[in-house]
């Protein structure tokens, strides 16, 4: 039987998981060396702990197998072909859960890379703020102000300016 | 103690109004609804003075919401568990200002008023500031009984701390790690009262910068910077720039663009908009000294940094030459110079000279006094004492001339297609891994390849893709000028050629939009961020082979669009050669129709606004004065609200909307004023 680490959100809730996940928090992995099973997290709520734990806990799965099978073939391709260079091995089928993962609004997401980076899961933050610069991508200022409820704090004439400025950010090259 | 729960002037709502009878001093009421305005984000506690520790008696809903502790959890207890972060927390967090603690504490021992700030936490241990009024009430015997506090809750700025900071990563307890965490509360009185708040804005500028801007291109950095006044402050930075154009161009092309001169004194962001933009290209003329004599055709030149070398060439007797010039654009008086190196490999003359890492080229195939070559020889400009030295490659491709190459990774020498011995075109591509030990050629299969051809491009772009475009190529029994564009990604496991766009037919429609009539021979200018310029060549028909021509292979559908720069350009014809400079200039050698053949005369497309400080290199009339400025030196990164003269305005009075495809009347004037210089 593996063996459980109990951790317990801000409001209460307990969430009892497997060593190996729970030690994609750097930070548990240190307080439990420390011979401590039960780690209180007040500052992460139930409903963010939960997405973090089931992150984990699809990552535990895959970083317990270092090679998959897909990442050593291409590892192998690579090298016999002196024209096809090697590029960073990713697992798609992993690629493609994040993906679906990360498919949150804007205050969930912060609220996740918040408690990732409490628990320091540095993965976990690098996905969130890769998918933060996806949704800033190609916008214009005024997108990206509704999207994120940035308030405009320039005033009119300051505004005029910085449209004349940066008007090339947003010209069709 | 006791009081009423009728009150007085608010509108009835019993939880949020109440009235106390205070001794002498008469009914003293709260109309809490209309002073407080919306409960849900103030809070209301009044505790009790005549207990030890001064108990809470109660607390109204706005507080329970903005604090997220419930009534129960709190009655009992003294007000200060605020002041610690979540309910797990043993003491109060360090960035709790003690002074303004001291000062509540005094207050309430001498029975006064307190107003003031504090940073207090909610329950899930987020951040909030408190504009905290205390007021005693007096019971009968003029001794204070109660302390109500109105708490005005807001958001705040502050942020998470560095991401990974080292303390965090201490063994620690878990109250301790919470207390480790490092907040910046901005400056009280930051009345950002916003239900809604913008996350991104909670983040530090450490994290906004390296985990967010980092991954974006330098349009989408200048949009960020219109966002508001913090980000637009963040994306002022040179470092953000730099960065941000180091992930969108390669370090390579980031390191080189150090070298240009002019750079440093642009800045990182003005370079990126100007290389994104091309607002700022113009054509010059360029003298210098020296010669490089024989004189010839048919040579190649290549950059080492900000120094142009040539080498070989077709003499005036056809002979093919070997002899090697550098012209170093750094100096202040740039001149062809005959580098002596103690070996040099056979003559040559329709060959392709290529930049490898350091200041190193390679020489590949060309034809020669014995007939077409396939050796490849290496030269490092800098080394003690210069010297070509042969690679023996394996397997070497057949030898040609009139092919094209380029250099991925700066290691990777790509050849592509030329003339065989018997006069037959080619279409085949070949590379050859130079930092091998034994270097070994390979030839790239493809099941398709494009028409065999002469006399066309070879570009890199985004990496390890190349570019094909243009030249003579075999169409049927004829041969004619092409204006294909075909592109391979070297990365793939099984690189291929795809046809991005092509001449078809005369009249046939092309998707691409009007693209520049085929031509061989041309210049073809890898921008950074992975655009395509391209200009000169034998063209078909009457067309002008100055006409500058850009395409992005990375878009979705890449569409040509014409570049129209003032100053004025070479008459192209035959036997030039161009290399690229630094990434922002091309450097046209020769070019006239037969004569000029000492290169002293040289013309350039630059590409940035340079501050150049040689008169002779500029394009100034005789009293030297300033006509509209093609060399803005008023430019200026400029304020807010304080741009002026900037080369937006000097190059055509360009508004915003039409950057690059504007009839460019201010240019045809100004060449027309230099036409009437030069023969006058």
């Amino acid at each position: 039987m593996a063996k459980m680490i109990k951790l317990v959100s801000g409001d209460g809730a307990e969430f009892e998981v497997e060593e190996e996940v729970a030690f994609q928090s750097k930070i548990i992995k240190d307080i439990v060396a420390d011979a401590d099973d039960v780690i209180p997290l007040p500052t992460v709520s139930s409903k963010v702990l939960i997405q973090v734990i089931e992150y984990c806990r699809k990552h535990a799965a895959v970083n317990s197998f270092p090679l998959s099978p897909s990442s050593s073939a291409a590892a192998a391709a690579s090298s016999s072909s002196s024209i096809s260079y090697s590029k960073p091995v990713s697992d798609p089928a992993l690629r493609a859960w994040d993906n679906e993962f990360v498919k949150l609004n804007n205050s969930s997401l912060f609220d996740i890379v918040i408690a990732a980076n409490y628990l320091d899961i540095e993965e976990l933050v690098d996905l969130v703020l890769e998918t933060v610069a996806d949704r800033i991508k190609g916008k214009q200022a005024q997108e990206i102000r509704r999207q994120f409820n940035i308030e405009n704090d320039f005033t009119p004439e300051e505004e005029e300016a910085l449209r004349r400025e940066n008007s090339w950010a947003f010209q069709n090259n | 103690m006791e009081w009423d729960s009728e009150s007085e002037g608010s509108n009835g709502d019993e939880e949020e109004g109440f009235l106390l009878s205070g001794g002498s001093g008469g009914p003293f009421s709260f109309a809490v609804e209309g002073v407080l305005g919306p409960a849900s984000s103030c809070g209301l506690v009044v505790s009790d003075a005549l207990e030890p520790d001064h108990p809470i008696i109660y607390v109204n809903r706005g507080f329970e919401e903005s604090t997220g502790y419930r009534a129960e959890e709190v009655l009992g207890r003294n007000c200060r568990f605020l002041q610690c972060r979540g309910p797990f927390a043993q003491r109060r967090h360090p960035l709790v200002d003690a002074t303004i603690v001291s000062e509540i504490r005094r207050c309430l021992e001498e029975g006064i008023e307190f107003l003031g700030d504090l940073l207090n936490f909610r329950k899930d241990g987020s951040p909030l500031m408190n504009r905290l009024q205390l007021t005693p009430i007096y019971g009968d015997d003029e001794t204070i009984t109660h302390f109500i506090g109105i708490q005005f809750f807001t958001d705040t700025n502050v942020e998470l701390g560095p991401l990974l900071s080292s303390a965090v990563k201490e063994s620690a307890r878990p109250n301790r790690l919470i207390t480790e965490h490092v907040f910046r509360p901005v400056s009280l009185g930051h009345t950002h009262i916003c239900r809604e708040f913008c996350s991104m804005l909670q983040l530090s500028d450490e994290v906004l910068c390296q985990k967010i801007f980092s991954r974006l291109c330098p349009r989408d950095i200048a949009s960020v910077g219109s966002v508001c006044k913090r980000l637009y402050q963040l994306t002022k930075n040179e470092d953000i720039w730099k960065m941000v154009c180091q992930n969108a161009w390669g370090s390579e092309t980031t390191r080189a663009l150090e070298t240009v001169p002019g750079a440093k004194r642009l800045g990182w962001g003005r370079l990126a908009r100007e290389l994104t933009t091309l607002e700022a290209a113009a054509w010059r003329e360029l003298t210098v000294g020296g010669a490089v004599e024989p004189s010839r055709c048919n040579f190649s030149a290549c950059a080492v940094g900000n120094r142009v070398v040539l080498f070989g060439g077709e003499g005036v007797n056809m002979q093919p030459m070997n002899d090697t010039f550098v012209l170093d654009l750094n100096s202040s008086n740039p001149e062809w110079r005959h580098v002596k190196v103690t070996s040099a490999p056979p003559g040559r003359w329709g060959h392709t000279l290529s930049s490898l890492n350091g200041s190193s080229l390679v020489v590949f195939g060309g034809c020669g006094t014995q007939g077409l070559l396939n050796d490849v020889f290496i030269l490092d400009l800098d080394a003690q004492s210069p010297a070509w030295r042969e690679i023996s490659g394996l397997a070497p491709p057949m030898p040609r001339s009139w092919h094209s190459s380029c250099t991925v990774d700066d290691t990777k020498l790509v050849v592509s297609g030329g003339c065989a011995d018997s006069g037959v075109l080619l279409s085949d591509t070949h590379l050859l891994d130079v930092t091998m030990e034994k270097p070994i050629w390979r030839e790239i299969p493809a099941s398709w390849t494009p028409p065999s051809r002469l006399g066309h491009s070879l570009s890199v772009y985004d990496g390890r893709k190349i570019l094909m475009f243009g030249g003579l190529a075999k169409s049927g029994p004829l041969r004619l000028r092409s204006s294909d564009v075909f592109t391979m990604d070297l990365s793939e496991d099984e690189p291929c050629w795809r046809c991005i766009t092509g001449s078809g037919m005369p009249g046939a429609g092309n998707p691409a939009g009007i693209g520049p009539p085929p031509r061989l021979d041309h210049v073809a200018v890898s921008l950074p961020g992975g655009r395509i310029l391209i200009f000169g060549g034998s063209v078909a028909g009457l067309h002008s082979a100055s006409q500058l021509y850009l395409l992005d292979p990375t878009e979705e559908t890449p569409t040509w669009r014409v570049l129209n720069v003032p100053g004025s350009p070479p008459q192209f014809a035959w036997g030039h050669s161009t290399c690229v400079v630094g990434g922002t200039r091309a450097i046209v050698l020769g070019g006239q129709t037969g004569e000029e053949w000492m290169l002293s005369e040289l013309h350039e497309l630059s590409l940035i606004s340079a501050i150049d400080p040689q008169p002779k290199r500029c394009c100034r009339n005789q009293d030297n004065q300033q006509h509209k400025p093609t060399l803005p030196e008023q430019c200026c990164g400029g304020e807010l609200g304080q741009r002026k003269n900037c080369s937006l305005l000097g190059f055509g009075g360009a508004t915003p909307s039409d950057l690059l495809l504007q009839i460019d009347v201010f240019s045809v004037e100004e060449t027309k004023h230099k036409r009437d210089k030069q023969k006058g």
